[in-house]
C-alpha cells in the first residue's frame, strides 16, 4: 500500500472527484474503526464517533473537490481523514483558542511526514451558502432528491436518469428542471 | 409569455451545465468564454449554479454515508470459511441450465400470454427513501426498509397493521398494492390500487395507472388493463399495449 503505482493514485483521487460509488464506500468502510478507536479511547460513544466521523469524511471530500487537494499518496488521504477527525473530536471537547493552533500544527505534521504539497482543507463550517443548500436540499421532496442525486451526484445522463423514472427523456429533463427551482425557491426561502 | 420565460432559463441552464462539466467544445466554447466577459449577469449564474452543484452533491453525499456505515458491519460480519471445499464449477453451471431449463417449460405449460408479458414487464417501485430526516414515520419507514429488501410478507404484515389508522393514506395503499402484486395477488393489489385511483390528486396516481395495468394484465383482464395502461406515462405501457394489440 504504500508503495502504489503513482497513476493509480492520480486516479484515486479523480475517482472521489468523480463520485465514484465503490471508491467512496471503500474509503469511507476502511478509515472508520482506527477513528472509533481513536474516539471511544477519548471518552467518546459509538454514535458519536459515527458522527464525528461523517463530518470529517465530507470535509475531506470537498476540499478534494475544490481542489485544495494534490496528494499523490493514498496513505496521505487516509491520513488526512484520521487527523480531521481526530481534531474536531479535540474541538468538540474543547471550545477554545488554544486547540485550533493546535489542529493547524497536526495538519502540518501530516503533511511532512507524507509529502502533501498543500494543505487547503476547506471550512465547510465557514461556507453559510454551502450549508444553506444542503439543508434546503434535505427539505425537498424524495423524487426531487432521487432526481437531483442521480443526476448531479451518481452523475448519470439524461437517458439513464429517463429509463429509472420510467419517464421519457424530454419529461425527466423537465421534472430536474422543476426540482432545481424548487431548490432555488428553497434556499430562497431561508436567506 | 410565461411558458417561454421558463422556456429560456431552462435552456440557459442546459448550456451552462453544458460549460460547466466540459462537454462544450472549440467554437461553442469559446464564444461562450467570451460572453462570461462581457456580460457580468450571466457570470454570476455560471458561479452560483457550480455552488448549487456541489451543494447537491455534498447534500447527497451526506444521505449515502450512512448506507456506508450501515453495509459496513454487515461485511465485516461475513466469514469465509477457508476450509470450505468448493464443488467443481461445471456441475453448477449444468445444474443451474437444467433448473433453468425445465422451470422455463414449466412456465409455458402453466401460464397465459398476458401473464407471461406480466412477468417480463413487471419489476416493483423502487420504493422511498428511508433515511429518517424528512419522514418521521417510523413504523412506516421500517415496512419500507423491508419492502425495498424485498420481503414483500414482512412489509405487507406492518403496513396492513397501520392501515386502519390511515385508511384514506394514498402512500400505504399505493405500496400494499405494488407489494401484493409483487407476490402474486392480483386481486389484493387491484383492491389497493383502486383505492388510491380513486384520490384525483395523489403523487402516485400516474404509478397507480401502471401498475394496475399490470394487475388487469396478469388476471387476464384485458380491457381494463388497456384502459389503465393508456392513462399512464410509463414507457413500458406503450411496449405492452402494442403487444396487446397484436
Amino acid at each position: 500500500m504504500e508503495n502504489k503505482h503513482p497513476e493509480e493514485q492520480r486516479l484515486l483521487v479523480e475517482k472521489i472527484r468523480q463520485n465514484n460509488e465503490a471508491t467512496l464506500k471503500k474509503l469511507y468502510q476502511t478509515n472508520y474503526p482506527k477513528i472509533e478507536n481513536y474516539i471511544l479511547k477519548n471518552n467518546g460513544s459509538v454514535e458519536q464517533a459515527k458522527d464525528v466521523y461523517q463530518d470529517a469524511f465530507l470535509k475531506l471530500w470537498i476540499s478534494i473537490k475544490k481542489n485544495g487537494f494534490t496528494s499523490q499518496n493514498e496513505t496521505a488521504i487516509n491520513g488526512y481523514l484520521y487527523t480531521i477527525a481526530k481534531n474536531k473530536w479535540i474541538d468538540s471537547r474543547r471550545a477554545n483558542l488554544t486547540s485550533r493552533t493546535a489542529v493547524l500544527k497536526d495538519l502540518q505534521n501530516v503533511a511532512s511526514n507524507e509529502d502533501i504539497e498543500d494543505i487547503t482543507l476547506y471550512e465547510i463550517e465557514k461556507d453559510t451558502q454551502l450549508q444553506l443548500t444542503m439543508s434546503s436540499f434535505n427539505d425537498l421532496g424524495d423524487a426531487c432528491k432521487k432526481v437531483l442525486s442521480k443526476f448531479y451526484f451518481e452523475k448519470k445522463t439524461m437517458q439513464q436518469l429517463a429509463k429509472e423514472l420510467q419517464l421519457t427523456p424530454a419529461s425527466a429533463k423537465n421534472k430536474k428542471y422543476r426540482c432545481i427551482q424548487n431548490l432555488r425557491e428553497l434556499i430562497k426561502a431561508k436567506q | 409569455m410565461d411558458e417561454e420565460l421558463n422556456n429560456d432559463q431552462e435552456k440557459e441552464l442546459e448550456t451552462i451545465e453544458r460549460f460547466l462539466n466540459g462537454t462544450m467544445i472549440d467554437a461553442e466554447l469559446q464564444s461562450f468564454e467570451n460572453l462570461l466577459e462581457s456580460d457580468p449577469r450571466l457570470k454570476r449564474e455560471v458561479e452560483q449554479h457550480k455552488l448549487l452543484i456541489l451543494g447537491m452533491e455534498a447534500a447527497s453525499l451526506k444521505m449515502e454515508l450512512d448506507e456506508y456505515h450501515q453495509t459496513m458491519g454487515e461485511e465485516n460480519q461475513k466469514v469465509i470459511p477457508l476450509s470450505k471445499k468448493k464443488p467443481k464449477r461445471q456441475w453448477y453451471f449444468i445444474a443451474a441450465s437444467l433448473v433453468t431449463f425445465l422451470g422455463l417449460g414449466l412456465f409455458y405449460f402453466t401460464t397465459t400470454s398476458n401473464q407471461r408479458l406480466f412477468e417480463q414487464y413487471f419489476e416493483p417501485d423502487p420504493g422511498l427513501a428511508t433515511n429518517m430526516s424528512t419522514n418521521k414515520d417510523f413504523e412506516f419507514i421500517k415496512a419500507m426498509v423491508y419492502y425495498k429488501e424485498g420481503e414483500y410478507e414482512k412489509a405487507i404484515e406492518r403496513w396492513t397493521e397501520q392501515l386502519p389508522y390511515k385508511k384514506e393514506n394514498d402512500t400505504l395503499n399505493y405500496f400494499l398494492g405494488v407489494s401484493h402484486l409483487a407476490i402474486g395477488n392480483e386481486e389484493e393489489a387491484i383492491k389497493y390500487l383502486e383505492t388510491v385511483k380513486q384520490k384525483k390528486n395523489s403523487y402516485f396516481l400516474n404509478d397507480t395507472h401502471y401498475y394496475l395495468g399490470l394487475s388487469y394484465l396478469k388476471n387476464d383482464d384485458i380491457e381494463l388493463a388497456k384502459e389503465n395502461l393508456t392513462i399512464t406515462t410509463y414507457q413500458n405501457a406503450e411496449l405492452i399495449l402494442s403487444k396487446l394489440r397484436k
